[in-house]
This record gives structure tokens, sequence and C-alpha cells, in this order.
């Protein structure tokens, strides 16, 4: 079975793909922080190292993560040094890739039956891949005192690491979008965005400030009054659907009645709305667009927003909570840290996986990278996670919350969303196309479950 | 293009009297399938293997990680049949190669006499014109996205410059497709035309002189002379184009991922979906057999159709 695993592998490269190999391919559907300089070398694809043991009688373990920017590969290597000088019996072969590439390489290195030992998991494939018995619950490796330490985890990620009943991977921080903008735009235009959720914009004021950020000259525009900084997805416009009281999927995991509800419609319709019938938005990508100041009011995480600040020094940057319907809704979710089946010692593995979300590990990680932590203790512990542009990202995430769908056809959902919400950008109808959408997903799922 | 699909031997000489066969002893002949064992080796292990395991798979219910589910015959490819994806992203496929096939060979054959000349400075052109060829298709695909922007790409600001109306030509379910056939020809027409190059080099000069002399214009030489004699080289330019054509993926990867309303979904898309991003190795090992049928199919009608006639 393994070896005739890994020989179909090779077929596929054969038959469908030969002249144009996918994984040459990066691509910028999901986008990557603007201009990350692709300092990530990708390791030889597959050397997965297992837990082999050396002459000296220690264990390596081999650590698969994604990262295309220094502060990433930074904090992992701060913590990989710290987690061996406490483990000298241990030693981490940490290999890095490339967003674009890495869930492609998981899958291609489990169907062959190798892969890494610990191994980092977004939170949107969790689901999939405990259905499809790729992981080992890290439950299973814990003890009472690392189940009641769970506490201190935020009850977003506290829900994304749960699944059928058991803590199956740990969140390693989190993300969340909120709109950054350019105060010189944003003055001259007269506007004064609000600095809190509290007084968050709703989405007519939210709208009115975006049309009066449009400027045009002829049918070309020179700036837009907003953009998201990935592909627009569900990722950014499920949080307009949950202000608005609509939700993406039932409780019994199915779509119909949800993902087409007349809450979501309106939404949705409001979102696609911001590109095709306000026109304040662009349907095609542009390049750096914000550095560039073609878009003022931007759709962007921490991370990004970190990135452009230290690239940008110049830039005088805002940040607004995303605006508010009936309610709040900000997006959450993030890497996770989890030990795949294919692992040689998941005991060991288990080991990893605590130390890098411990309190401490977390404060060195998240203090390192500028993301959001997925601890409450990590809050208290950095200072600077009060101060703003952060504090309103933690605000949101701290507040209004909400979390992808656990399903385990996400990637459908995902591949199936981000076209549909191009099409009814460029005016396809919202309710009809969120009908078909909601269909072909039930259908898969009942073939998935089958 | 190592994939060109069995463009054969001439097959027309005289084999047994040529090689009335002298003795060779097995030990040269073992010492010939040494030297071949190397390539074989690599042909049977990335090539042949795994195409019949492909059809293993097709024949299963198998899930990328689950491996095999039970056997379920020709299953897969009876809900290929009925699946409307599979034949959208086939009419995609076909209708891009019509696009990009006759435009890149006529493209390439212009180039290719067009550089034929023996000018100063000539290489500089080859050279230019065979480019593309070499960039990556990723970066190429990036660039494409940048230049055919609706409002502020060089093709529109252009077409505005001139007071045409700008085009939406990654935004339009009708104009997407013969668009990126438009791209994709300047991509390989360099390799086209230096086919059609050699192919010219090929034809003797006294062709042409003779036909001269006996007065024929340009145009007839061309006619009667170039074309004809330029079926070789053509029908494997044909034939590589067309196969190339069927394989498209990356710019569909990278600049429209199947959109818009699916009306650039291809076959290998699709077959890149199902095996990477939903784990149905069936289904894609049925797609990819499916396109292996087509494409057998038209390689032996475009053969077919461009052998025999002159020889020279």
């Amino acid at each position: 079975m393994l070896i005739s695993r890994r020989r179909a592998i090779v077929l596929l490269a054969g038959v469908g793909a030969a002249a144009c190999g996918p994984s040459a391919a990066a691509p910028t559907t999901t986008g990557t922080a603007p201009g990350s300089s692709p300092t990530s070398a990708p390791a030889a694809a597959g050397s997965s190292a297992k837990s082999a043991p050396t002459a000296a009688g220690s264990t390596t373990l081999s650590y698969w993560y994604v990262a295309e920017d220094k502060p990433l590969i930074d904090g992992v290597s701060a913590l990989v040094a710290s987690f061996e000088a406490a483990n000298p019996d241990i030693k981490l072969q940490v290999e890095v890739f490339p967003f674009a590439q890495y869930f492609q390489k998981l899958t291609t290195a489990w169907a062959a039956g190798t892969g890494p030992d610990v191994a980092w998991i977004d939170v949107t494939v969790v689901a999939p891949y405990v259905e499809q018995g790729s992981i080992v619950p890290v439950e299973d490796y814990m003890s009472d005192a690392d189940k009641k330490d769970l506490d201190d985890f935020y009850s977003a990620p506290r829900a994304d690491m749960t699944y059928k009943g058991k803590v199956q991977t740990i969140a390693l921080h989190q993300s969340t979008e909120n709109i950054v903008y350019h105060q010189d735009l944003v003055e001259a235009a007269g506007i004064t965005p609000p600095k809190s959720f509290e007084g968050s914009w709703t989405w007519e004021q939210f709208l009115d400030a975006a049309r009066r950020l449009t400027k045009r000259s002829g049918d070309v525009t020179d700036t837009w009054g907003f953009a998201t900084h990935y592909t627009p997805s569900m990722y950014s416009a499920q949080p307009f659907v949950a202000q608005h009281g609509g939700t993406v999927i039932n409780p019994d995991g199915t779509f119909s009645g949800a993902l087409n509800s007349p809450a979501t419609v309106e939404a949705m319709s409001f979102y696609v709305g911001l590109f095709s019938k306000d026109k304040v938005a662009p349907v095609e990508r542009i390049p750096d667009m914000f550095q560039n100041k073609k878009v003022a009011l931007y759709m962007a995480n921490p991370f990004v927003l970190r990135d452009i600040q230290a690239r940008f020094p110049n830039l005088k940057i805002g940040v607004t909570p995303t605006p508010k319907d009936k309610t709040n809704a900000v997006q959450s979710g993030g890497y996770h840290i989890g030990i795949p089946k294919t692992g040689k010692n998941p005991e060991l593995a288990s080991k990893v996986v605590k130390w890098f979300t411990s309190v401490d590990g977390a404060k060195t990680w998240i203090d390192k990278t500028g993301y959001m932590p997925a601890r409450k203790s990590t809050r208290a512990a950095l200072p600077w996670l009060n101060d703003a542009p952060w504090s309103t990202f933690m605000e949101g995430l701290e507040k209004f919350a909400i979390t992808r769908p656990q399903t385990v056809v996400y990637q459908r959902y995902d591949d199936t969303m981000t076209p549909a919400i191009k099409d009814m950008q460029l005016g396809k109808d919202v309710k009809s196309t969120l009908d078909e959408a909601a269909a072909k997903l039930d259908a898969e799922l009942k073939k998935v479950t089958r | 293009m190592a994939d060109a699909v069995g463009v054969g031997s001439s097959g027309r000489t005289e084999r047994r009297g040529l090689l009335a066969p002298p003795r060779i002893a097995w030990q040269d002949y073992l010492t010939g399938y040494l030297f071949l064992l190397p390539a074989l080796a690599g042909l049977l292990l990335f090539s042949v293997v795994p195409l019949f395991y492909a059809l293993f798979i097709s024949l299963h219910y198998w899930d990328t990680f689950r491996g095999a589910l039970g056997f379920v015959g020709l299953e897969n490819y009876q809900a290929l049949l009925g699946d409307a994806t599979f034949w959208r992203a086939m009419r995609n496929t076909a209708y891009y190669a019509l696009w990009q096939v006759p435009l890149q060979s006529v493209l390439a054959l212009g180039l290719a006499m067009l550089i034929q000349r023996p000018l100063r400075g000539i290489g500089f052109f080859r050279a230019a014109y065979y480019l593309p060829v070499v960039i990556s298709m990723v970066v190429a695909s990036a660039l494409w996205r940048i230049i055919l922007d609706s409002e502020s790409g060089l093709v529109n600001s252009v077409l505005a410059a001139v007071g045409l109306p700008r085009q939406p030509f990654l935004l339009s379910p009708t104009l997407t497709l013969p668009t990126l056939g438009v791209a994709l020809s300047w991509k390989w027409v360099g390799f086209s035309m230096m086919v059609f190059l050699a192919g010219l080099q090929a034809i003797p000069r006294d062709y042409y002189e003779a036909a001269q002399i006996d007065g024929a214009s340009a145009w007839q030489s061309f006619w009667r002379i170039t074309l004809p004699l330029l079926r070789r080289p053509g029908a494997f330019v044909v034939v590589t184009t067309s196969v190339n054509a069927f394989k498209l993926f990356t710019p569909i990867y990278i600049i429209t991922q199947g959109g818009p309303q699916e009306s650039t979904t291809t076959i290998v898309y699709e077959v890149f979906q199902n095996a990477f991003r939903w784990n149905k190795l069936d289904v894609a090992a049925a797609m990819g057999f499916a396109l292996l049928l087509v494409l057998l199919l038209l390689t032996a009608v475009q053969l077919r159709w461009l052998r025999g006639g002159v020889e020279y």
C-alpha cells in the first residue's frame, strides 16, 4: 500500500499535469503579505526525517511549517532553540514551505505514508484532517493539568481546536481583520474613522465613507474606497454575514437553508455590492494597492499591517473596526499545530506541540511574529498589545470573534465560494448563486460521508 | 516536447535489403540494451507504470488518504459522463485549443519566414522571439494579469488612448478564454517557430530558383513549394501545440481559478482540484484518462490528415 500510494502521486503528474507541474505555481489567490520576500527556501520535498535515533541516543523529530516572512522564521527558530535546550535528547528538523505549496506537500506526503512528526495545520482543515484520519488528537497525550491549562485559551480558538468532542490541535495564535486606512486620504475627505468597537461604523456609514474616498478621472479609478488584502472569499465575507445575523452552515453540517438564507443573501448582497453596484472596491486585484495609495480603506490583518509599517515607515496609517450591522463580528482563526498520524513518535511530538503553545512559548511566538495571541495570559504578558492599533484587533477578537465553519468539505466550500463571490461581484444574481452553491456543497457532503 | 505522441519514423525505407543481418553476438545485444536501460527505467518508472496505475485507480473508489475503498469498475467514468462540470471543462479546453492552435501555428510560420532571411543581426531577433518560451509560466501569468487589467492594464490604456472602449479581458465569460489563447500563443510561438525554421532551411534553394526561372511569383512559390514541403514540421507543430493546449493549467490556476462563471475551467485544472484539493484521486485519474483518450484520437486524426503528400 505504501509504495502503491506513492506511485499514485507520480501518476497524477504523469497523466494530467505533465507539463505544468502544479507545484511550480504560486497562486496569488489567497495572497501573501505584500512583497514578502521569499526567504524560505523550501526544503527538499518529502525528505522528512523520521524519528530516527541518532548515535548519541537522541531522537530527531521533523517539524513542518509555513512561512514566507522573516518574523515567522525567527519565531520558529527561537522556539526550536529553547525546546532543544530543554530537551537535549530531542532534535527538531525544521522544514519551511511557502503557503502556496504547503497543503499540497502535506497531502502528497501523507498519501505516500510519509510526512512530518509535527505539523502546522490551518484552522480550516482541522475537521477534514480528522475525518480522513490524518491526525492524532493532541488530547490523547494531555495530562489533567494540560487540560486545565486550556482554559487560558480564548473561546474562539478553543472552539476551533475541538472537533468531535476532542481537542485535536492547539492554536498557535489568532489572526483577524479590521480596516486599515490612510490617515491623509481620510482627513482630506473630512472623515474621522472610529477608534473602538463601541462607536464602530454601521454599514451605511462605512459605505458612505468608501464612496467619498473613491476618486475617479473618467472611467479610470485613481483611488478605491475599499479593498480586501486577500482575494475576496468567505474569509472576509463571513463577518458581514454574521453582522447581519446570517450563518453559512447549519448545526447539522449542511449548507442549504444557511448559506442561502434570507439574512445571508442580504449580507452577501451588501458585500458583493461594494464591488458590483456601489463600485467602491476593485474586482481585479491591484498589486501593492495599499502601499501605493490606490485604496483608502483596506481590510487587513495585524501581520500584514506590521509588514507594511516596517517597509513603508513614512505612511500614516490608522485602524478602524470592521463595520457593524445588527451586531459586530470579526474573523478569527489562524494556524494550529498538530500531530500527523504518519509521525513515528506521537508521544514525543506532543511534547513539541505543548512547548510551542505553552504560556512561555506563546509569549515568545507572539512577540516575535506580531500575530494576535490565542491565550489570555499572552495578552497580559505583552504590553504592546494594549497599544493602538493592536488594541483594536484585540478588542474585536475578545468581544466579537466568529469562527469559520468546521466542515469536512471546507476546501470545497472555499473553492466553490471564492469563484462564486467573483461572479457575484461581476453582477451574477446573489440568491441563485448561493442556492446553487449550497446545493452543490450538500451533494458533495453526501458523497463524502457515504 | 517529448510528449509528442508517436510522430513515428518515416518507415518507408526498405529494411531488409539495407540491414541484411550480420551475425551479432548476444553480448553485443546485451551491451546495447544495457545502454538503453537508464532511459528505459526512467520511462517505465515515471511514465508507463504510473499510467497503468492511474487506470487501476480510476477503476476504484479511491480517496487520496484512505487509498482504495473498493473496486467500482467503470463507475467513475460513468459518473464523468453525467457530470456537467466535466463536460464544461472539456468544452472549455477544446474551445481554448481552437483559439490557440491555429493562431500559434500561423504566427509561428510567419515569424519563421521573417527570421529565415540571413540578415545582419538576425540572431538577435531569433533569440527575442524565442525568449517568451523560457519565461516561467507563473511569472508570465502574473504579468498578463497586470497587463490585461480591465481598468489600468497596459492593453486597455492603449485602447483608451486611441479612442476604443476598454475591454474586460479577464472578467468576461466570453472574452477570457480567447484572451488566454492569444497570450499563450505569444508564450509558445517561439518553439513552433524554431520547428518551422528548421523545416524551411531544409527546403533546397534549387526549387525556388527553378520556380523563379519558370516565372513563379513569391506567392506561388509559397503555396506550391514552401507550404507543401512544410507538411512534416507543420504536423509536428499542430500536434504538439494541440497537446499543450489541452493541458492548459498554470494560467488558470494563477489568473482565473476557472472563472468567470466557470468559463475557464479546464480538464487539467479539474484534475488538480480533485486530486489535491478534494482528495478524489479516482475522479482525477478517470478525468486524466478521458483526456488521454481525447488526445490520442485527436492526434491520430491530425496525423492522418497532415501526413503523406509530398516527400523530399
